[in-house]
Formats: C-alpha cells, structure tokens, sequence
C-alpha cells in the first residue's frame, strides 16, 4: 500500500454494503432515508456493535437532493412552506437556482454548547460592520440530511429541548443573545444509547419513529469474517471501497428509486385499519405510532420496487415501531412480544 | 406536511375553545394539554393555514430574556449614539397570536412575567440602561406535553381556558387519521375565520345575566376553586360560546362547557378519603363531592329555597328543582370525571407524582445562558458586551470596527435545571433479614426510585454489612438495571455502622468534588443496631454515633429511614440527631411517594 492510498482513505467510513449482520438496524436506517417523515431511529446497544460505523457508512448511499445554491440552511428548492426568508425572497424574485446536493451525516458532539447547536450572533461581523448578522449552527447543517446524535442519552437536558422543538416544528426559530431569525430545520434523527449509561427522558424517546436494539454477534463464524473484513478495509481503504463499488451503487440507486415511487404507493384502506389495529391491540396512545407504522410499511413497499402495501409489509416492520412504545415499567427493558402482532396480521382478511 | 384545519378530526372541543379564545378581546390565553402525539402542535399550526390566525409568534424554548422583553437596539446604537429599545418577541406579537409548544418545559419565573405582562397587556422594560413600556396585546396558545414535568399551578391559573386532549380508542377515527396523513392537504376552504369574525361582532350583544354569574360562582365555590380567574373565565366563555352559536342568550349548554375549560387546570382533584364507604367510584371528582355537599346545605335550608330566577331549559322535577348551578354541575361532573380519570392513567402509567417541588435552579457554566451581569473572570457575554459599549462607539470615535473596552465586559450567567445525587445506603446485615423487613426495605427503594426517575435524579446504591461496605451501583441516571441489583443484594451478619457511615462521607466528598454542581442527598435504611467498630473494644453503636456527628451535613442532605420494627426507636432518633437526618419510619415511606416528597425538598 502507497502512502498516498493510505492518505486518501483515511477519513473515509467502512462500506454500508460490508457491514455483517445487523440486518434489523440497518433495514430502520434505509426506511428512514427512503420516507424521511417517519421520524428518525434510536438505536441501542452494547459498545462496539457496529453502531456508529453503520450510520456513518450512510453517507456513501445517501440520495441526491436539490436545494438552494449558495444557502447555509441548504433550503429544499421545492418547498416553499418551509424556506429561510432569504430563498423565499429569491423564490419570489425567481432567481433561485437549484443545485443538487448529496444528503450528509451531520454529528452533534454532546459536549456542543447550546449556541453551537441553535446557531447565534456573528461574531467577528458584528465586531467589523457594527451590524447583526445571524451565523448557523449545528440545526442548520442539519436541514434535509440525517443529524447524528451518539451517546443521546447523555446529551444535556437542555440541548435535547431543542432538538424536540426543531423536531417538532421542523424549523429552528432562535431568540436569543441580540438574534431573532428562523430557518427550516428538518432532519432524520438518529441517536445510538448504551442503555447502561443512563435511560432516555421519555419524551425524546417519543419522538423517534424507530427504535432498534443490536445485540453482539455471537457467531463465531461471522466474528471472525467482522474482523477479517475490518482488517482489510483498514490496510487498504481505497482499493477495499473499490471492490464493493458496485454493490453501493446498486444500493443508492434503489434508495434512490424509492424515494422517487414513495408518493404513489397505494395503500388500501384494510392495510390502514390493520395498523390500526395493531397499535390498539398493544394498547398504545396517540398517533405518532401509527403513523410511523404506516409510513414504514410505505416505505418497505417502495424500497422492494413495489406500486402496493400489503400485509406482508407491515408484519415486517412494525415490530421496529413498536418496540420502544411499549416500555411500561422503567426498570425493565422493552417487553416486546410479537405473537400480539402475529395474531392481528393472521385474523386480518384482506 | 401539516394537515389543513378542516381536516383534522375529532378536536372539536379543542377547536372551539381556541375560537372562543379568539372572540373574546380580553382572554388572554388557552392551554392545550394532552399526551404525546394525539395532535397538540398540528392543531396549532393549522390556525395559521386556516387563516384563522395571521402570522404567529413563536417563542423557541431557549429564548433569552431579552429577546422576549426586548434590550438595547446595538445597530441603532452604534450608528447614532442613541439608546433605543430593540425589536421583541412581545413587541412583534402585538396584534397576532403568540404560540408555545410544550410550555411546561419553560422556565417558571420567566414565563410568570411574561404572562403577568400579557395579561397587563403592557411590558415594562428596565434594563441596560433603558426604562420603557410599550403595549402588547396578544394571546397565547401553548401546549403541555402530560408526559413530562408538572405545569406549576401558578402558571396555568394564568390561562383564561384549558382543553385536554384525550387519546382516542376508536379505529375508525384513528384509520382516518392515518389517511388524513398520508393524503395531500387540500386546498383549505373551511369558513372558520368568517364564523370567528362574525361571533366577535356579535359578542356585545350577548347579555351575561345575573343567573349566570350566580350559577358560575356556585359551581366555583362547589368546587372550592381559590381565586376568582375561573370565574371570570367561565362567564367570557359562555359569553363567546353563545356568540360563536349566534345566540344572544346564553345557555346551560354553554354555561357547562365554559365550566369544564376555565376549571380543569384550576381545579384540584380532591384525593379519596379512606373513611369513605367502598363501593364509591374509585375516581371521585371534585364535583360529587360538592354535588352532596350541597344536598345537605338544601335540606337544612329547606325553608329558605334559593329565589334564582331561572328562565333557560330548566327541567321540573317532581321532588324539588334543582338550581341552575346545581344542573350545571350535573353536566360537568361526567367530563371532569374523565378528565380525572385521563389524568390518573397518566400517573399510573410514567410513575409521576405530582411534581410539586420547586425547581430549583443552580449556577452552572455549562447551563443554559439566561442573563448576564459586570465582568468577574466568567465566561465573556458577547452579545450583552456589546450592548454596553455599543452607545459609546460614536463618542469613542470608532470607524466601522467596534472599540469595545474593558469596563464594556460582562459575563453570562448560567443556570441549570440542578442535578440532584441521591445515594441509598442500605443495611443489609441479618438482623434485617431475621425479621423479613429487607422485603419492604426494597420495595420502598423502588417506590422512590420511580420517582427520582421522573425528575431525572441521579442514584446511587451503596449497601453495608459485616463482610462488605461498598457500592453497588454507581451513581447514574439509568434506573434500568436497579431491580436486578436489589434482588441480588447479598445480606450477610453483623452491622459495621460507623464505617459504613465513614465510607459513605468519604465517598461524597469525592463525588462533589467531580460533580460540585450536585446537590446530595443521603438515604440511609438501617435499624441502627450497630455490632461491629473500628477500634477494637469501642462499643460499636456510641462509635457510630461519634462518627455521624463529623459528617458533612452542610451540603449534604442526610436522611434516615428507620427499618427495625422495634417499639423502642431511641437508638434510630438518637443516630438521626446526630447526623443531623431527617428521621422516618419505613413503614411511613413505603408507598407514600407524597410524604417522600416533602422530605425530600431542601
């Protein structure tokens, strides 16, 4: 291996397509960037599962955008409703000029101070010219791509508040430290836990559409095929992502049709009443699951290609909806039991 | 996508209320309360699509002060030398609606002045040089998330109205909302804006007799509702009810459901009297109690039946009639009684007590930055650090770049929610098992730790007997596997009390000095019978009792829970002095998170 190769790699992440195993979390991540609106995943487990590596390798097959040439908020060109005041008044103007942009992994680090995260006051600008000038933060990087949260559960209460506030209304609106200006902010969530470290507040816990949990890998065969892969990757990163290249251009180029049939996947009404059903039968309050159920089974239709939900969907992503929904008592773990899904799906006609 | 106004479903009572809050000029605010997800914030929102409400306000969570009140306006400054008062959220919310998602997440102290300046319908600013008011009148919608932290009472009394929205059950009605979701939002040509508009024209016309008052201030007084924001809140709510319906005259109807959303949040839910008979309903609201309450006042007064003239839809009852009030209350016992029913689930299913200590807020640098104050080796206020020197750029001669100058430094004063540690230290030697009581011992452990979950407390468990002294969880906010620890909580002989003592003083002042922000607290649960000392030949009890009194127990807060079922209890009450410790019985703590409560507050 040249130097150079080595130079070239370094930074760059393991391959999505590579990753062993882990087929449940990484299913919940390609649903979420499939129908961004499902609401983001909380992954939990152990130290060294592949957590961090599986969101990171997201990055290489992560869609096309268009947005706003020249925008920090990096504003989607074909959604008015939700533009920061400067692209709107281009949009108006018609000089708005679209660009495409690919989707990136943005990281919150959780020693971010609350500036940082909301964004504030410029600086240096307000030194120099004497007049106000907003500079954004971590919440702007973050519009239309995938905010990245390790360690959720250890984030400060009061950056999580913000986090649930852009979450919620999909744009940041900052009042503070002499600023007052607002700018879309709407991002897939995605925050990994070590449930050891400390329990997630449960409203935060609320808000993500999915939660999943990765267990180690107890198969010594796959272990060792981990390590092997990982050590290859490691000496030669270039060649190691040239090898797979195809295989992830295969991948991004699915996502990237699915998100384009998304809008008109049919979905009957029975597939509708079933999700409803489930989430009853598991006794769970508000709407928020049922949606995120909807919308993953959507979502798994048009990743496989397919124009119509069916049965066979939903059954095979519910269980990542429910999961972390139905946590009653705070001392144990999920109690998740599927037969309750097993039963609505085998007593639903279609 | 945000669904259209007209499209969302099943909110009626909700939607009504924001419309009577729109009518009447002079209600200020409503609540919207509710659990995750049943479409809190949709609805909100919606307004603005609707065109029911023009260009909202919205007040982000981590607004500073002078954002919401207004400050010095620095590009003014700087460029004319003049001291001007900048732009606000409140001055901007003049005229238009001001919007709060998840309110009971804000800081109470600002949100009291705030809505105290609202109401006033004038801010008063007196900062950095500036002393000025200016009118502002708005109306506040805010939500309340039930699953998080209490709303203190102090600030929903300041909501004229408050609606709950209950999670629904109907497959139909949730089926809908699903398509609802996954539809694209029609064109919206609902005509709400026009009824709105055509119920505030008519609003003078409605005439607020004196039955209704009367029947308002009795159902108050019934309920033993303190103050008289209900009252007045009820009548302009029946007013704007019966304009919204076109109606001159108000009826019971309106009267009852302009009951039910100017008490809900001021109402509080009587707790049941063990004394009572069993075969009462098991949530008994206010309103039954009243009901009866009532009954006996009518029979003693038979003779002076209350003269009200009642003209509206009273129905003649071959007993006796019932007064306007009474009828009223007969309308809203049912809706409280869900209401309270609703409320009850919540509790039971996330474990929250009603949250009734203060939150109290410490100075932290890595808090959230609130205010600012002169430079004393803090961390360096920009934006209030330009404030200040900002109307001195013009005489300091400064030519585009700004001179700012040491006295023009100030620092940020943090705050954060305090984080509180709290470390159970539990005897685990024999004697406790001989008697059976380590069952208890336990289970109260996991009573308070339910709660110290919810507020987000950090715990620790540390456990003492002959044969081991040390901790068995780490201090953390995960109460996940505390269960597990208990049950393999090993007991063994003997009682080393003054050591365990010792061990636990040792280890805080570690803690704080790794946490200094904490604030600590003790639990210890023993029998106080101590058997074994650290010098040899001492008697281990007065050594124990010799340790306690060199503890901290000024920044720490000691408590002992007494475990032994003995009569004779001096032993405990005498460690507990020494200690300086609350001291309890276990059998007072068990369950009763509400006693918990108090003792725990500093």
């Amino acid at each position: 291996m040249t130097e150079k190769a080595a130079a070239e790699g370094r930074g760059r992440s393991f391959p999505f397509v590579r990753i062993a195993g882990q087929d449940e979390m990484k299913l919940a991540l390609l649903l979420n960037v499939v129908d961004p609106s499902i609401g983001g995943v909380l992954i939990t487990g152990q130290k060294g599962t592949a957590k961090s590596t599986t969101v990171r390798a997201l990055e290489e097959i992560l869609p096309e955008r268009t947005v706003s040439k020249g925008c920090q908020f990096g504003c989607d060109v074909s959604n008015p409703e939700n533009m920061c005041e400067i692209c709107r008044a281009k949009l108006e103007a018609g000089t708005i000029e679209p660009v495409s942009k690919s989707m990136r992994v943005i990281e919150l680090p959780l020693n971010a101070t609350e500036d940082r995260v909301s964004g504030t006051l410029d600086v240096e600008y307000m030194l120099t010219h004497g007049e106000k000038k907003f500079e954004g933060g971590v919440l702007a990087q973050a519009n239309g791509n995938i905010l990245y949260v390790d360690e959720v559960n250890l984030l400060d209460d009061h950056v999580v508040d913000l986090l649930l506030d852009s979450a919620a209304m999909g744009r940041n609106y900052v009042e503070r430290e002499g600023v007052s200006f607002t700018h879309p902010s709407r991002f897939i969530l995605i925050g990994t836990m070590n449930p050891e470290e400390g329990s997630l507040r449960p409203q935060l816990l609320d808000r993500f559409g999915m939660a999943i949990e990765v267990g180690g890998m107890m198969d010594r065969k796959v272990r060792a095929q981990i390590v092997k892969e990982r050590l290859r990757f490691d000496s030669d990163p270039v060649s190691y992502l040239e090898s797979c290249r195809e295989e992830t251009e295969a991948l991004r180029q699915r996502i990237a049709n699915a998100r384009t049939i998304l809008g008109s996947v049919e979905c009957p009404d029975h597939i509708v009443d079933l999700v409803v059903d489930i989430s009853i039968e598991y006794g769970i309050e508000g709407h928020r699951a049922d949606l995120a159920m909807m919308r993953a089974a959507i979502a798994y239709a048009a990743l496989n290609g397919k124009t119509k939900v069916t049965k066979q969907d939903v059954e095979d992503t519910a269980s990542l909806v429910l999961r972390h929904r139905l946590q009653k008592n705070i001392f144990e773990g999920s109690n998740f039991d599927n037969s309750t899904l097993i039963q609505c799906i085998f007593n639903h006609l279609e | 996508m945000n669904p259209r106004y007209s499209q969302i479903c099943g909110l009626e009572e909700a939607k009504l209320a924001i419309q009577c809050l729109l009518v009447d000029p002079d209600m200020k605010g409503i609540l919207i309360k509710g659990p995750p997800g049943v479409g809190k914030s949709v609805l909100m929102r919606s307004l603005v699509d609707a065109g029911v409400i023009d260009e909202p306000v919205h007040l982000p969570i981590n607004a500073d002060d002078s954002q919401i009140f207004g400050a010095l306006d620095v590009e003014e400054a700087i460029s004319t030398g003049k001291v001007v008062l900048s732009d606000s959220i409140l001055s901007r919310a003049d005229g238009h609606i001001l919007m709060i998602d998840d309110l009971n997440l804000f800081d109470t102290k600002l949100m009291h002045t705030m809505m105290g300046q609202i109401i006033q319908g004038r801010v008063l600013v007196e900062r950095d040089g500036i002393s000025v008011s200016y009118p502002c009148s708005t109306k506040v919608v805010a939500t309340v998330n039930t699953k998080e932290m209490a709303l203190e009472r102090t600030i929903s009394d300041l909501f004229d109205i408050c609606v709950t929205i209950l999670p629904s059950t109907d497959r139909e009605f949730r089926a809908e909302v699903i398509r609802t979701n996954l539809s694209e939002p029609p064109v919206d040509c609902n005509r709400v804006a026009e009824t709105v508009a055509n119920a505030k024209g008519r609003l003078k016309d409605v005439e607020i007799t004196d039955d209704i008052v009367d029947a308002v201030t009795g159902v108050c007084t019934g309920l033993e509702i303190e103050g008289v924001r209900g009252d007045i809140a009820a009548v302009r709510t029946s007013r704007a009810l019966a304009a919204l319906d076109g109606r001159k005259i108000i009826s019971r109807e309106d009267v009852s459901t302009a009951v039910v959303l100017a008490l809900t949040h001021r109402r509080i839910p009587k707790e049941e009297d063990p004394e009572e008979e069993d075969d009462k309903p098991k949530i008994e609201s206010g309103f039954d109690k009243y009901l009866s309450m009532n009954h006996d006042r009518e029979e003693k007064e038979q003779t002076s039946e209350p003269d009200i003239p009642v003209n509206l839809n009273q129905k003649a009852s071959d007993e006796r009639e019932m007064t306007f009030s009474e009828e009223i209350s007969a309308d809203i016992g049912e809706m409280f009684e869900a209401i309270d029913l609703a409320d009850e689930i919540w509790k039971e299913a996330y474990n929250d007590p009603f949250l009734k200590r203060k939150m109290m807020k410490g100075e932290d640098r890595n808090g959230r930055y609130i205010s600012s104050r002169n430079y004393n080796n803090g961390t360096i206020a920009i934006d209030a650090t330009i404030r200040s020197s900002a109307p001195y750029q013009k005489r300091r001669g400064s030519q585009g770049r700004m001179d700012i100058r040491k006295q023009d430094l100030r620092e940020k004063i943090c705050v954060s929610d305090p984080k509180c540690m709290f470390l159970f230290m539990v005897d685990v030697s024999g004697s406790l098992v001989a008697k059976g009581r380590i069952r208890y011992v336990k289970a109260a452990i996991m009573a308070m730790l339910s709660d110290h979950y919810v507020r987000r407390d950090t715990v620790g468990i540390m456990t003492f007997n002959q044969g081991h002294i040390g901790i068995v969880k780490e201090p953390s906010r995960s109460v996940g596997d505390v269960h597990q620890k208990l049950v393999d909580m090993k007991v063994g002989k003997g009682t080393p009390l003054s050591e365990a003592i010792k061990f636990a003083d040792d280890y805080l002042r570690v803690y704080r000095k790794r946490n200094p922000y904490d604030i600590c607290f003790v639990i210890m649960m023993t029998d106080s019978d101590a058997t074994t000392s650290m010098f040899k030949g001492a008697d281990p009890y007065e050594e124990a009792l010799a340790v306690a009194c060199t503890v901290n127990h000024t920044d720490v807060g000691w408590t002992l829970i007494e475990t032994s079922g003995l009569i004779d209890k001096t032993k405990g009450r005498r460690m507990a002095e020494a200690l300086g410790a609350r001291y309890i019985l276990l059998d007072d703590v068990k369950m009763d998170l509400h006693a918990y409560e108090e003792w725990t507050i500093l």
